[in-house]
């Protein structure tokens, strides 16, 4: 804000129409107040409106059946099939669609596709019964459960006569006989037993849900094998969860290049008195232009520097390079205090900065670089800026695109590209 | 107000006023791929319908207080593509330079500022 600006206040504002009531406020600072900020002489229009930084909308993406798409699906469905299709497209709004209606990928999706709409005994948990409670709501006396029971059995007995000719001596016709041993057994659980204000209830079983009865069919048979390729290099599985989710070999994880280059004791102070963990940072690259950092926390060292490999492991990024060997132009990365200062150089200036930055640099196989650590040279914001630096590279064709000029690297076009 | 600033609130158009130095600025900058469109129009931004052919009205001298250049500011890939702009010669220090510099200064050189 510039200094003329309080001046302003002395000078009544030309009958601009103001709705909401002035109330004076005490100034506790030079700057205006924000009811009384000045708006813009001349609106401008934001980019979002004019569609230059959206996503395309719902409507593109799930478009509506036009109607030769109509007629090709009748051919298919039947007229109902087709009343159904579209009463789902009227239903359902692509917005929704476009922002719920997504395939998760990440890694806290579920291995198996479920839309959460119905129940499924074996996988989630039962459902409590939730309401008000009934404060008539009593057990039912012995005689009352008794004239129950008696009800549910005579009336199967009566959906299902005893024939004329029955030979209570023939074991085939006895088995015919209803109520029968499943009868018994379906009593308990549908015969209620309580008594609400609304008449006799059933309550809440106590019996486990129902399993599916081909529930054998669920466990994967192929199971088995994919555990039996347990390796000497990792006999406590300590990457099998990292290569389950990565989908990576154990020989592809033992040639990425992980090193852990932070390590340090923090110190957590509560009422208790002071709760000692161990800080660990480390990367992992492939040396091909990929790179990741990982982070872990805990009590064991052991442990929180295996987490900290699988994370860095996990977060490996693809890192842009100038010829596979340095990096575009100069890009400076700013953590907390902590500024990091990476420039390019030709072929043949090595790796010419702190250990931090050349352990990283080699890690995602950068060959040329230089680099400035000017201000602060804390270890673990000094490797978090580096990362921030190299991620914030500006791709010249990607800058050439966004001019809308055509860029050609001459290097690469001289010499057959041999340079 | 720098034109990087209004790159910030993600503005699609915006004014500066009509003037022969910032349309020389500005018709450079859109030639350089920096904007998008630089038009003249009245205190209301131009149609913004590329289909439609926008035709200013001639500047008069009844209109011209009221004329400004509105600028079409470019974005990609969600950033904007003007990401840093400043003034190397000021009034209070100017900067001469001569074809051979600037030369050196495209290519990225020093050129003794």
């Amino acid at each position: 804000m510039s200094v003329s600006r309080p001046a302003r206040c002395f000078f009544p504002a030309p009958s601009i129409p103001t709705i909401r009531p002035r109330i004076r406020c005490r100034n506790l600072h030079s700057s205006p107040n924000l009811c009384e900020r000045r708006k813009p002489r001349y609106a401008s229009i934001k980019a979002s409106d004019m569609g230059l930084v959206s996503k395309p909308a719902a409507q593109d993406l799930f478009k509506r059946y036009d109607a030769g798409e109509k007629a090709a699906l009748a051919k298919r469905y039947t007229p109902a099939q087709m009343e159904a299709i579209e009463a789902a497209e009227e239903a359902i709004d692509p917005d929704d669609l476009s922002e719920r209606g997504v395939i998760r990928t990440d890694w806290g999706s579920l291995d198996y596709l479920d839309d959460f709409s119905q129940m499924q005994p074996t996988i989630d948990k039962k459902i409590k019964r939730e309401g008000p409670v009934d404060p008539k709501e009593r057990l039912m006396t012995p005689e009352e459960y008794a004239q129950h029971h008696k009800d549910y059995f005579m009336k199967i007995m009566d959906e299902n006569e005893v024939p004329l000719d029955f030979d209570r001596k023939d074991p085939e016709q006895l088995k015919k006989l209803r109520p029968n041993r499943l009868d018994f057994f379906k009593s308990w659980d549908e015969v209620p037993d309580l008594i609400g204000s609304n008449g006799p209830l059933k309550s809440e079983s106590m019996l486990a849900p129902g399993i599916p009865r081909n529930f054998e069919s669920a466990v994967d048979p192929d199971a088995e094998t994919k555990v039996e390729d347990e390796d000497s290099r990792d006999p406590d599985g300590r990457y099998d969860l990292l290569r389950k989710q990565t989908g990576l070999s154990l020989d592809q994880i033992s040639k990425y290049n992980v090193k852990i280059l932070v390590k340090h004791r923090v110190v957590n102070q509560t009422r208790l008195g002071k709760i000692q963990s161990m800080y660990v940072l480390a990367i992992a690259g492939n040396g091909e232009g990929r790179l990741g950092l990982g982070q872990a926390k805990g009590q064991e060292l052991e442990d929180v520097m295996m987490n900290a490999r699988i994370q860095a492991i996990r977060n490996m990024q693809p890192i842009p390079r100038y010829e596979e060997r340095t990096i575009y132009g100069e890009v400076e990365g700013k953590v907390s205090a902590s500024e990091v200062k990476l420039m390019s150089r030709p072929p043949g200036f090595g790796l010419r900065c702190q250990h931090l930055i050349f352990e990283m640099a080699r890690a995602a196989g950068i060959q040329d670089l230089a680099a400035r650590v000017p201000r602060s040279r804390n270890k673990m914001n000094t490797v978090k800026a580096t990362y921030e630096a190299m991620m914030k590279q500006r791709i010249p064709d990607e800058v050439a695109r966004g001019r809308g000029k055509k860029l050609v690297d001459v290097r690469k076009v001289y010499y057959a590209g041999r340079v | 107000m720098s034109l990087v600033h209004l790159a910030k609130p993600r503005l699609g158009l915006t004014s500066i006023p009509s003037t022969n130095q910032l349309l020389t600025l500005s018709l450079a900058l859109q030639s350089a791929g920096f904007l998008s469109s630089v038009t003249r129009a009245g205190l209301t931004p131009p149609p913004l319908n590329s289909e439609t052919k926008y035709e200013p009205e001639p500047v008069t001298q009844e209109n011209v207080s009221t004329r400004r250049l509105w600028l079409g500011l470019k974005y990609w890939d969600n950033r904007a593509v003007l990401s840093e702009m400043s003034m190397v010669s000021k009034p209070t220090k100017r900067v001469w330079m001569d074809v051979e510099s600037l030369g050196r200064i495209v290519r990225g050189r020093e050129a003794g500022l």
